[in-house]
Formats: C-alpha cells, sequence, structure tokens
C-alpha cells in the first residue's frame, strides 16, 4: 500500500495521511472484510457517473447470514433519474433475491429517512440500502444519529450512499469514501477490463483505523484483495 | 332501457333506439315504444332502421352498467324475499315461498311489487308460479300479474307461444317449422321423436349454439325436474359506527376513537371469518361535512394492532375542521381469512413481519413508491425486470433461471444517448461524451448482440450490440449500438447509448 502511485495532488495528501495514520497505530490497517456492521455506514460518492460505491454498499450487504424476509433499497427522485435504478439481473447472486427486494422511490428526504428508519426497527429487512442526493435539510446529524441507533437495535446493516462532493457532520458508525480506480487487464482478454478495482478511503470509523486501500474485487469468490500496485500499466505509460 | 328513459322523460314520444357496435356497423340494442310501434326491432342494424325511420335517434347503449343496476335492484328486493336473484339481462327471481302471506297474500304482493317498481319508473310484468320456468313464461307471454297453482300450471302454460320455454331462437325457428306453435301441442306429440329431433338422445349433451332441450325446459316448467334458484350471496357490510358525545378535532383523541374501533371491526371480521384489504376511516363534521382516509395492506389481515398503525401514520392528513361528531371504520375489500400454513416451495412466503412493513410504508409513502421486482424471460435487458407496487405482488410461481451473461448493477431507463467524438464506425467508441463530460476508453469487451424480440416488436426496431467497457478512470459502463450499418432496418445511421453501470 505504501507504494501506492501517486497520480494527482489530492491522492498525494490522502496517501501521506494514510500513512501517518497507520504509522500511529504502529501497524498497517487490516483489509475491510466486505462485511457490513449491525450499524449505519456512510459512503460518499462524488460522482453519480461512477458505479463503484453502490456496488461496494451492495458487496457489503448481501450475504450477510441473516435469514430475514425482506431487502430494502431506498432512493430519491433525483438519484434514480442520475444514477439509474438498481438492476436485479446485474445484482442477483442468490437465486431468491427477486423474491426479497424491495425498491422504495421517496418523493422527500424526510420521507426517505423514515422509511429507512421502520425498517431497520422493524426487524424484517437483512439490510438497507439508501441513496440520497446532497444535503437535504432533513439529513443533519441528528438525523444520521437515529438512524445509527435505529441500525444498532434492529441489528440490520445500514449504507447511507450521499452524492456529492461535501462532507457534511455525520453520526455514521463508518464513512467511507468509494471510487473507481482502472483495473488491471483481463487475464485472458488483455483489452478487456478485469476485476474491478475500487479505492476505498475510511476515513472516519468508531473501531478500527481510518485507512486508504485500493483492491480489486473478486465478484465470484466474493472477495477484496489488494491491488498490485503499478498493475495497471501507468507507469508504462507515464515513462513513454 | 327503462334506465335509459329515467334520464329523458321529456322526448318519450320520439323514437329512439340505443346501439351497441356489432359486427358490420352498429345495431340496435333496445328501443323505446315509440320505436317499436314503427316497426323496428332489437338486432337490426342502424343503418337500415335509419332508412325506414329517418327521425330516429340514437344513444349508445350501456350493458354494463344495466347488469350493475339490475343487481343492485335484486338486493334491493330482498325486501320481499331472503332468495333473490339476477335472470339473465332482464329479469329477477324472487322465491316467495312462505313469504306471501307477510304482504297479504299472493295477489297483493305482486300488486305491491308493480306499484314499488313502478314508483321507481320501471316497466315491470309480474307473475307467480310453482316453478321457475312456468313463471318465466308467464310474465313474458301470460297475463299481467298472472298467477298459476300447481293444478292450473299445465293448462295455463299450454296456451303459450313455444318462445316462452326459454329455448334459443334456432330452436323456436326448428319447432315452428314442424308446426308445432304453442306448448300445448308440444306436450302433445310423443317424447321419443322430439328426443330424436334435438340432441343424440341424451337431454344434456346439447351443442351451445342449440342450447338447453327443449324437452328439458318443458319439464322444469312443469315442475318434473328440478330448476334450483341460486341467489346472489348477501354480504353485510363490515363497518363499525361510534357516535361521539362531544365533538373531537384532536389527533389524539381520534386515536383513542381508532382504538376501539378497530378493536370492535377485527371482531366482526373474526365472527365472519374474513380478512380485510381495505379500511376506509371515515369522520362526520359537525359542520356536515366528510373526511375519508383509506389504508390498504397487501394481505387480508384481522389484527387490530396492525390497522391502527397503519391509520395513525395518515391521521394529520385528516381534516377535522370544527370536529367530528361521529366517526366510522369499515373494512371496503374483504376476502376469507383462514389460519396461515408455511409452504414447502422453498420460497420464503412473507412472514407478518415483512407485510406488515410493506403495509406501513405503503401507506405513509404512497402505494406507487413501494415497488417489488417481476423477472421476466426476456433477453432485451429493459424487459428483464419490471416493477409493480408491492401491495399488487404476488410471488411467481417460477422464476426465470438466472443468466450467465454479465450484467450491470444500475440500469439507465430509458438508455441515455452518447455523442462518439471519435472511433470507427464499426468499433467500440475510442471517446464518447455523455451528460456533457468526455470519456476515455481504456477497455472494451464485445460485443454481446441481442437481437429484437421478432415477436413482440415490430419490424423498424433494430438490433443492439453491448459493449462492457471501462474509461480512463476506471469507471465501468454498458454501452450498446443501436442497429448496424446496411441492415436495412432504417436510413439513419446507428446511434449509441449508455444503458448501465458496473461498479
Amino acid at each position: 500500500m505504501q507504494l501506492k502511485l501517486v497520480e494527482n495532488g489530492e491522492d498525494a495528501l490522502a496517501l501521506v495521511r494514510a500513512q501517518t495514520l497507520a504509522h500511529k497505530a504502529g501497524h498497517t490497517a487490516a483489509l475491510p472484510k466486505l462485511k457490513a456492521p449491525h450499524a449505519l455506514s456512510e459512503c460518499l460518492i462524488h460522482q453519480a457517473r461512477d458505479g463503484a460505491g453502490s456496488s461496494f454498499a451492495w458487496a457489503s450487504t448481501r450475504c450477510n447470514g441473516q435469514e430475514r424476509p425482506l431487502m430494502l433499497w431506498v432512493q430519491d427522485a433525483v438519484t434514480a433519474l442520475e444514477a439509474g435504478r438498481p438492476y436485479l439481473p446485474g445484482l442477483q447472486q442468490e437465486p431468491d433475491l427477486a423474491a426479497r427486494f424491495v425498491l422504495i422511490q421517496a418523493k422527500t428526504a424526510v420521507d426517505m429517512l423514515w422509511a429507512m428508519e421502520e425498517a431497520l426497527l422493524s426487524g424484517a429487512v437483512s439490510a438497507v440500502i439508501g441513496e440520497i442526493w446532497g444535503i437535504p435539510k432533513a439529513l443533519n446529524f441528528t438525523a444520521t444519529k437515529r438512524l445509527q441507533r435505529a441500525a444498532q437495535i434492529g441489528k440490520t446493516p445500514c449504507f447511507l450512499l450521499r452524492y456529492g462532493q461535501e462532507r457534511a457532520a455525520s453520526g455514521a458508525h463508518e464513512r467511507w469514501q468509494v471510487q473507481s480506480a482502472p483495473s488491471k487487464p483481463h487475464d485472458d482478454d488483455p483489452g478487456a477490463p478485469g476485476a474491478p478495482t475500487w479505492r476505498l478511503d475510511l476515513f472516519k470509523a468508531r473501531t478500527r483505523q481510518p485507512s486508504i486501500w485500493t483492491v480489486n474485487y473478486e465478484r465470484e469468490a466474493h472477495h477484496l484483495h489488494l491491488a498490485a500496485p503499478l498493475a495497471d500499466g501507468s507507469v508504462l505509460k507515464n515513462a513513454g | 332501457m327503462d334506465r335509459f328513459l329515467k334520464t329523458q322523460d321529456d322526448n318519450i314520444d320520439t323514437p329512439a333506439a340505443l346501439t351497441l357496435e356489432g359486427q358490420h356497423g352498429p345495431v340496435i340494442y333496445d328501443l323505446t315504444p315509440a320505436a317499436l310501434a314503427e316497426g323496428l326491432r332489437r338486432n337490426q342494424r342502424v343503418v337500415d332502421a335509419k332508412t325506414l325511420v329517418p327521425q330516429l335517434l340514437t344513444y349508445n347503449a350501456d350493458p354494463g352498467g344495466d347488469s350493475v343496476a339490475l343487481r343492485r335492484l335484486a338486493a334491493w328486493c330482498r325486501r320481499w324475499s331472503p332468495w333473490v336473484s339476477v335472470d339473465g339481462a332482464d329479469g329477477l327471481l324472487i322465491d316467495a315461498s312462505g313469504c306471501a302471506h307477510l304482504f297479504g297474500g299472493e295477489a297483493a304482493m305482486l300488486g305491491q311489487i308493480e306499484a314499488r317498481l313502478k314508483r321507481l319508473k320501471l316497466k315491470v310484468r309480474t307473475s307467480l308460479a310453482p316453478t321457475r320456468g312456468a313463471a318465466w313464461a308467464l310474465a313474458r307471454y301470460g297475463p299481467a300479474r298472472s298467477i298459476v297453482s300447481n293444478e292450473e300450471l299445465a293448462p295455463a302454460l299450454s296456451v303459450l307461444p313455444v318462445a316462452a320455454l326459454r329455448i334459443t331462437p334456432a330452436a323456436e325457428l326448428v319447432l315452428r317449422r314442424v308446426g308445432l306453435k304453442t306448448v300445448g301441442q308440444l306436450m302433445d306429440v310423443p317424447r321419443a321423436a322430439l328426443t330424436k329431433r334435438f340432441g343424440k338422445g341424451n337431454l344434456k349433451t346439447m351443442s351451445k349454439s342449440e342450447g338447453v332441450h327443449p324437452l328439458l325446459r318443458l319439464d322444469q316448467a312443469l315442475g318434473v325436474r328440478e330448476d334450483p334458484l341460486s341467489p346472489a350471496p348477501h354480504r353485510p357490510r363490515l363497518r363499525v359506527v361510534q357516535p361521539l358525545l362531544e365533538p373531537i378535532a384532536h389527533v389524539e383523541a381520534v386515536e383513542m376513537v381508532l382504538e376501539g374501533l378497530c378493536a370492535r371491526l377485527c371482531r366482526l371480521l373474526e365472527e365472519a371469518g374474513q380478512g380485510t384489504r381495505a379500511v376506509k376511516l371515515e369522520g362526520y363534521r359537525v359542520d356536515g361535512g366528510r373526511a375519508a382516509l383509506h389504508v390498504a395492506v397487501s394481505r387480508a389481515t384481522r389484527t387490530a394492532f396492525h390497522i391502527r398503525r397503519l391509520f395513525k401514520d395518515k391521521l394529520e392528513t385528516l381534516d377535522a375542521g370544527f370536529g367530528f361528531d361521529t366517526i366510522a371504520l369499515e373494512a371496503v375489500r374483504t376476502q376469507p381469512l383462514y389460519a396461515v400454513a408455511s409452504d414447502l416451495s422453498g420460497v420464503a412466503a412473507l412472514d407478518g413481519d415483512g407485510a406488515q412493513l410493506l403495509d406501513r410504508l405503503s401507506a405513509r409513502l404512497g402505494a406507487a413508491s413501494v415497488l417489488r421486482p417481476i423477472l421476466r424471460e426476456s433477453h432485451i435487458p429493459e424487459r428483464a425486470v419490471s416493477w409493480v407496487r408491492a401491495l399488487d405482488y404476488q410471488p411467481p410461481r417460477r422464476m426465470p433461471a438466472p443468466k450467465r451473461a454479465l450484467r450491470p448493477h444500475r440500469l439507465f431507463d430509458p438508455p441515455e444517448e452518447i455523442q462518439v467524438t471519435y472511433g470507427v464506425p464499426e468499433d467500440p467508441p475510442k471517446a464518447f461524451v455523455w451528460r456533457r463530460r468526455p470519456h476515455r476508453v481504456a477497455k472494451v469487451e464485445g460485443p454481446e448482440r441481442l437481437a429484437p424480440e421478432w415477436w413482440r416488436a415490430g419490424r423498424a426496431s433494430r438490433l443492439r450490440d453491448y459493449y462492457r467497457i471501462e474509461d480512463d478512470t476506471g469507471r465501468r459502463y454498458w454501452l450498446f449500438r443501436y442497429g448496424v450499418y446496411g441492415d436495412g432496418r432504417s436510413e439513419e445511421a446507428p446511434r449509441w447509448y449508455m444503458h448501465g453501470m458496473f461498479g
């Protein structure tokens, strides 16, 4: 991780920060486990045109070993337009997902937060994913605290995907920022995209060390592993 | 016709007709007496009728509305007997056994029925007979208000035309051709000959076009064979009302009243063995106004707590004005509710918690906001999933087998057009603009060619070549080219669309 390629100023700063944190802790933070805790996790998504954030949230919340009848995905209207609807054949891993999936298209942020809280407290959903555009007035610090509490009481993982550039105050258990990164070429077809590569930035967490990873997601194996640094060929490009 | 005349009592003397769309243009469904007097008849084509009677007015008929009105009339007629059923498109059958003495005898009862219905501006003919077939015949072909006892039955019927036997026009025509004009003549003919003529020796095996065997109808009219009446089931309204001493306007007070009402309604439902799918709360205001709230549930329920909670989320929207003096709760749609056993199909039926959560979400956010997916066997990506309201959701019997092909986890529906800025026509783009931002393509996989579904789509639809691409920042998209050059489907050059995002 320390060898990670420095591409621009922002990344450089982030790298320095991560390294400092890692040094303070005296060790390198362990890889995230793709298992969302029974709490509120937030994921900041800078660009609606980047599918990495929602894919990461989905990977973290699915198959968490809970046999509950429903799985809830909540969207506000703007997100549905800008980032599209979730598409079942692309999400589907378990055969019974279609029988459990519920999509809510909320009209206002208040409705959306209410629906998420109700679902978390009901104990009938195995996970809740909420997508919200920007920072509406209703989504203040108190609202995130409420969600966090509801997730803890209902013992249900909850992912709040916030689309926008700004970081607002939040009472979430973990806060991520996820972006796509160039993947390494496919093993059998050098021109094709390989396993998706994500740049995961855990910038705030209650129980573990904030850190930054660049990882490959193996979809079939449902497994993350560290991306080999420089594997995307950028050094070659820069040299050439 | 009566229903129509009720609304048009001023120009009742002009010939008028109600029409339906027939196979070759509109045909006459029903006529006013004035039009009948002009010599027009039913099932005539309107153009023919207009040639004969140029001043004929035509209006659209409404058979659906007629049958609803008749059913409501049947319910109203339960004042005379509990056994009332609708008979055909224009008749009502009342089983008056043991009822006539309550209205002062049979003749008085018929008089009362006619008078009451006339007050509703309906033209009626009534008759009373020991059998259903005989009553039908006498009401249509016999003298007005005829009452026939068991002994007089055969003589009374024998003078009526054969059409009085509830047979099809085709069968009637056959009988008339052999010279059998009245029921009496038909009775005199040896049975064996008739049986042979209509049907293959069995009274019950006749084709649909021939209708019911005339002999069977005759037997039924004479009471030799049974001909039971099946009245429409009477469903009492499941409704509880709470009058209040003092008008109430506060949400908390309404909630307290609601608690009692819910408990009472659920007890009613339990006694009836029913569960409710939709509940209506009505508040009658002191100023004479009325406010109503509706909630619906995805599975029949009779749990007072659940119904109360559904209303609780919506009570603020109830406009109390100066306060309610009466509050009523009604189960609008009900269905039988039995103890539920889990099925063995492996697809988990929603447990109580899940269904209740969906009801609450639907009640508060609106039923159109809570959606569930239905997977379908279609390789057109946007057709493979359809979304239905959670309240209307029925788990499908069979799930389509999951496909191995890689699909994006987010889909843009409809697909968004992109502008290719650099690329060879037959190949995927090297660079494109999507939502006013340029993207440079770094890696490509494809094409995956999806042909239009010829059994659904028209000739103009073109095939799609899907490419999975990654741009230089690592974002992954699902692009397609609509059509190929020279496919002969369209003059236009193929266009490119953005259809989905991969994670």
